[in-house]
């Protein structure tokens, strides 16, 4: 038994095996002089592992008594998660430097968090599920506290914190009254004693608030408000990490927790999920129709994919088909490889000598530098879902399977594209505005350019082909229904 | 050639992204070799585009000369052609030439321009050659990104408020589309027009759509109307036109405007009939507004790109007329009022245009008298005027008397009013020619007026040939799409009937409550804001 409790979760253990090694090795030896080193090294594990999760074939099982789950749907998480952060890791290197915190802590930091990630979106436990997210705001915690320089940042920080903390005390909360109403901690047991007794309203509140607590790791309204404010102040490489990932991460466990707890077609869960979707979409459009603060304007997109994705799980949940789960997944993989890409240019955005901050400021890059701006444009109007851009297929996606549930929210989904499309045109009509002033410029490293270059590719391209995402994500969404 | 419709599709894509990648510079070489490239390729999609006109079976209503590949997920890549869309991309194909002609004078990033209108030809016929719901959406809504672009950045002192204009209207106008869509493919289980129109004509469209017929059938107009600048979703139109480069007027007004035709006689006819039997006499209110509103804005307009900008709402409300007619007569004509518009707009923009570049100003009273100093230019415009109200001898003619009479069945008012705008649009074009090329000429700044030069010329005497052949020989035309359009009018007939069996059958499985319908529309269209 233990043999393939362990082989399910290899890749986890190889991963934590390698940065408490990584860790050893640079605290008894030559420290911060080994960081670049063990970035590479940590970004090539991940590839790798995402690589082995990716193409060995595995069977959906699960391991340590129902904790840990290996499924199709925490394999298409896990790589994106691992993915994504093999990219950003190496590309946070320049800022590291130029910041002066270019030291070990941050790989190994960093490396934690995503174990934590990939150990979240495989909880098919409640103990599990807190355990994990748990180490996730610890790690998210300790980055953060990195990047401290000034007064603004380490209040920033502290905003940040007590948001993480704020998320896991409802989510301690509300696995405490879960557990106290149902007596079980597994989503098995907990959905077998859900169906028989209905679960009483306390079971409800405990449900209530665990979703919620996961809201606020995903960012979603009413728990977006240390969004905005981390990506405008955070340095440039942590707001990558803070963007995309835990986003996914938290939706990712959301999803199992909805399905493997509730079944399909019942519950309030779906309910919930409608108000946190709908009311990200609507808060993420119209703050994004009007802001002027450009990394703000960024956050407000991550938001609205977020809410996208929670519609698509609510109406997965309502309607008890994959349809809705496979969008959502669509969505997110739309938006991590987006944000990092716009982002691998964003934060290194300066204007004589000062980062670039406004949506103004983004004024002549369009003629200082075509294919920078144009590649940005392709991210941005992707972001914005507009056709014939790869996002629109996650958002259309979406659509259908809310239409599926409830037409009525797909109309209002479709509805706020308007003032949320209006809002990222002036970042499209800005870079192509003349001005009299320097344009801005940025020096980006080469994995920077590929992976801005890259995104835009994959985002032009994506009607033509998804190299099988679209089918992965179907596959991956079926799986938690199995 | 099995792809000959991709192949005409792709053609100014691919020329496109020859300029993207192999144009190198900005000087007068490069901008004129930008130019050469895009006429070579939008000239030589239409001499291509002329094959599909040989290889069109016009007998066959069915779509010919497809093309099928998987696409994502259960979505396809679907391309066809019937008599309805041969007229849209043999109109596309033919006017874009045009269009990179009339944009010669652009002299600032004309690499950058002329890409995005390559681009926009190919997302132009694709989306009157999608076959697949989805695809269509994709290909007609991403029009919006360069067309935006165009104003945005060759537009005049006030782009930014016109692009913005147009961006929001467009974005009203693709929300609305996208819930259309996704309702409708949700309620056939698949997005293939082909086999989600068979549907409904075979069980009725009530029967396919339930409850949310209405708000399907409202959006798909609302998204419509704001692509074919019906009243009132033109808003967006007088301004666009007023900044945009000519290049761009053009194609804005002969081309793009065109989708919400298209559109309407692809997805509002065959589910239509319901609709009209429940708010017929509302719509053509509507339709007849668009048109007496236009002419009577057009009367009063001050500048020449506004003045035709409304004079196009006017002659959009005659199409919107036909096609909500939806008899055989009504249908033709509604195409044939397309065709007519987009040549004699074309013809006036370029004109105007053509003023615009050597006086600086499209106001209507720093002209006056051109004829003294341009007379080449007076006969020329004298045509495309009338062609645009619609003179018997021109292509506009044939188009309104056929919209006309065909809407008569639906009663004599709707006919009687939509004449009364041919009287209307008489009097905006004869004011207009007055007070621009007849008197004498007084103003200083027009002593030294060069008549048209042999660009200009070049421009205008294919399509004088063009609007006078179709107006003295419309079958040319007519026997392409006519079994296209009868098969259309008769599946609109045949789901009207239906409709009026069962709304005299008390016992029908089918009946549309009231009150339903209201609740259905209520949230979509006020989402949408149409």
């Amino acid at each position: 038994m233990l043999a393939l409790d362990l082989a399910t979760a290899l890749p986890e253990t190889v991963l934590a095996v390698f940065l408490l090694a990584a860790f050893a090795f640079a605290v008894l030896t030559r420290g911060d002089t080994l960081t670049g080193p063990i970035i590479g090294a940590t970004t090539g594990v991940m590839g790798a592992l995402g690589l082995w999760i990716a193409f060995l074939p595995a069977a959906n099982r699960s391991a340590f008594g129902g904790m840990l789950v290996d499924d199709a749907f925490a394999r298409y998480t896990k790589v994106l998660i691992l993915w994504t952060a093999g990219v950003v890791l190496p590309m946070a290197q320049a800022h590291l430097r130029r910041t002066g915190q270019h030291r070990y802590p941050f790989p190994i930091l960093a490396g934690f968090a995503v174990l934590a990630m990939l150990l979240t979106v495989s909880a098919g436990d409640l103990v599990a599920l807190f355990l994990a997210v748990a180490s996730l705001a610890a790690a998210l915690t300790g980055l953060a506290t990195l990047g401290r320089r000034t007064p603004r940042a380490t209040a920033l920080t502290l905003r940040f914190t007590l948001g993480l903390m704020a998320g896991l005390g409802l989510i301690a909360f509300g696995i405490a009254i879960l557990v106290a109403a149902t007596g079980a901690t597994g989503y098995s047991a907990l959905r077998a004693t859900l169906a028989v007794t209905d679960g009483g309203l306390a079971a409800t509140v405990g449900l209530v608030l665990l979703m919620a607590g996961l809201a606020v790791f995903a960012g979603a309204a009413p728990f977006h408000i240390w969004c905005g404010d981390m990506q405008a102040g955070a340095p440039g490489s942590l707001a990558i990490v803070l963007a995309a990932l835990p986003r996914v991460t938290a939706l990712a466990a959301l999803a199992r927790l909805g399905v493997e707890t509730q079944g399909p077609a019942q519950g309030d869960g779906p309910l919930i999920l409608v108000l946190i979707g709908g009311g990200s979409l609507l808060w993420a459009a119209f703050a994004a129709a009007g802001e002027p603060h450009l990394r703000r304007l960024i956050a407000h997109a991550a938001v609205f994919g977020t809410g996208l994705a929670v519609l698509g799980m609510a109406a997965a949940l309502a309607t008890g088909t994959a349809a809705g789960m496979q969008a959502a997944l669509l969505v997110l993989t739309m938006q991590a490889i987006t944000l990092t890409a716009a982002l691998a240019l964003l934060t290194g955005l300066e204007q004589d000598g000062r980062p670039v901050t406004a949506v103004v400021q983004l004024r002549g890059f369009g003629q200082a530098d075509p294919l920078r701006a144009a590649a940005l444009s392709v991210l941005i109007l992707n972001l914005a879902g507009l056709p014939p851009l790869a996002g629109v297929v996650g958002v259309g996606f979406t659509l259908g399977a809310l239409s599926a549930a409830w037409p009525w929210a797909a109309a209002v989904g479709a509805a706020v594209l308007v003032p949320f499309a209006a809002g990222m045109l002036r970042v499209i009509f800005a870079l192509y505005t003349p001005t009299d002033a320097d344009p801005p410029d940025s020096t980006m490293p080469a994995l920077s350019y590929a992976a801005l270059l890259g995104g835009a590719a994959v985002m032009l391209l994506g009607l033509v082909t998804t190299w099988g995402t679209v089918e992965r994500a179907a596959r991956a969404a079926q799986a938690l229904w199995q | 050639m099995d792809n000959l419709l991709s192949i005409v599709t792709f053609l100014p894509l691919l020329a496109a992204l020859i300029l993207a990648i192999f144009l190198r510079g900005d000087d007068g070489a490069a901008q004129q070799n930008a130019k050469i490239l895009a006429l070579v390729a939008t000239g030589a999609t239409f001499v291509i585009s002329v094959a599909i006109v040989t290889q069109f079976e016009p007998a066959t209503t069915d779509f010919q000369l497809v093309e099928r590949f998987a696409w994502v997920s259960d979505l396809s890549y679907a391309m066809g052609v019937d008599g309805v869309s041969l007229v849209f991309v043999m109109l596309t194909t033919a006017l874009m030439p045009f269009v990179v002609g009339a944009a010669w004078t652009v002299n600032t990033r004309v690499k950058e321009f002329m890409i995005l209108l390559l681009a926009i030809e190919t997302l132009l016929l694709a989306a009157f050659l999608a076959l697949d719901l989805m695809l269509f959406f994709v290909a007609a809504e991403a029009v919006l990104i360069p067309v935006f672009l165009l104003i945005a950045i060759w537009g005049g002192a006030e782009r930014l408020t016109a692009a913005f204009k147009y961006a929001l209207l467009a974005l009203i106008s693709l929300a609305a589309l996208l819930t259309a869509v996704t309702l409708l493919w949700t309620a056939a289980g698949t997005t293939d027009m082909g086999a989600l129109l068979s549907a409904a004509a075979e069980n009725g469209p009530l029967a396919l759509l339930g409850d949310q017929y209405t708000a399907v059938m409202a959006l798909l107009l609302g998204a419509f109307a704001v692509k074919l600048a019906l009243w009132p979703a033109h808003v967006w139109l007088p301004q666009a036109m007023a900044q945009a480069p000519t290049g761009v007027t053009v194609l804005l007004s002969a081309v793009t405007v065109k989708l919400g035709a298209y559109g309407l006689l692809r997805l509002w006819v065959p589910l239509g009939a319901p609709g009209m039997e429940l708010w017929g006499p509302y719509l053509f209110a509507l339709a007849l507004a668009a048109i007496l509103f236009g002419g009577l804005m057009a009367l009063v307009q001050e500048d020449l790109m506004r003045l035709l900008a409304y004079a196009g709402v006017a002659q959009m409300g005659f199409v919107a007329l036909g096609v909500l007619g939806a008899t055989r007569q009504a249908i033709d004509g509604a195409l044939f009022a397309v065709v007519a518009h987009a040549i004699a707009a074309a013809g006036l923009l370029i004109l105007v245009g053509a003023l615009r570049d050597r006086v600086a100003s499209t106001q209507i009273e720093n002209f006056g008298g051109l004829v003294v100093r341009m007379p080449v230019f007076a006969v020329v415009f004298m045509i495309f005027v009338l062609g645009a109200i619609g003179l018997p001898g021109t292509a506009g003619f044939v188009g309104v008397v056929l919209v006309v009479t065909g809407v008569f069945p639906a009663g004599a008012w709707v006919a009687i009013l939509g004449a009364l705008g041919l009287a209307v649009a008489a009097a905006y074009g004869i004011r207009l020619y007055r007070r621009v090329v007849a008197g004498d000429l007084i103003r200083e700044a027009l002593k030294a007026i060069r008549d048209l030069d042999r660009r200009e010329l070049t421009l205008v005497v294919p399509l004088i040939a063009l609007t006078l052949a179709l107006g003295i020989a419309p079958s040319l035309m007519l026997d392409l799409v006519g079994p296209t359009t009868e098969a259309l009018a008769a599946t609109f007939e045949t789901a009207a009937q239906a409709e009026t069996d069962t709304a005299t059958n008390t016992s029908a499985p089918i009946h549309i409550d009231t009150a339903d319908a209201a609740t259905a529309t209520a949230a979509p269209t006020a989402g949408a804001g149409d």
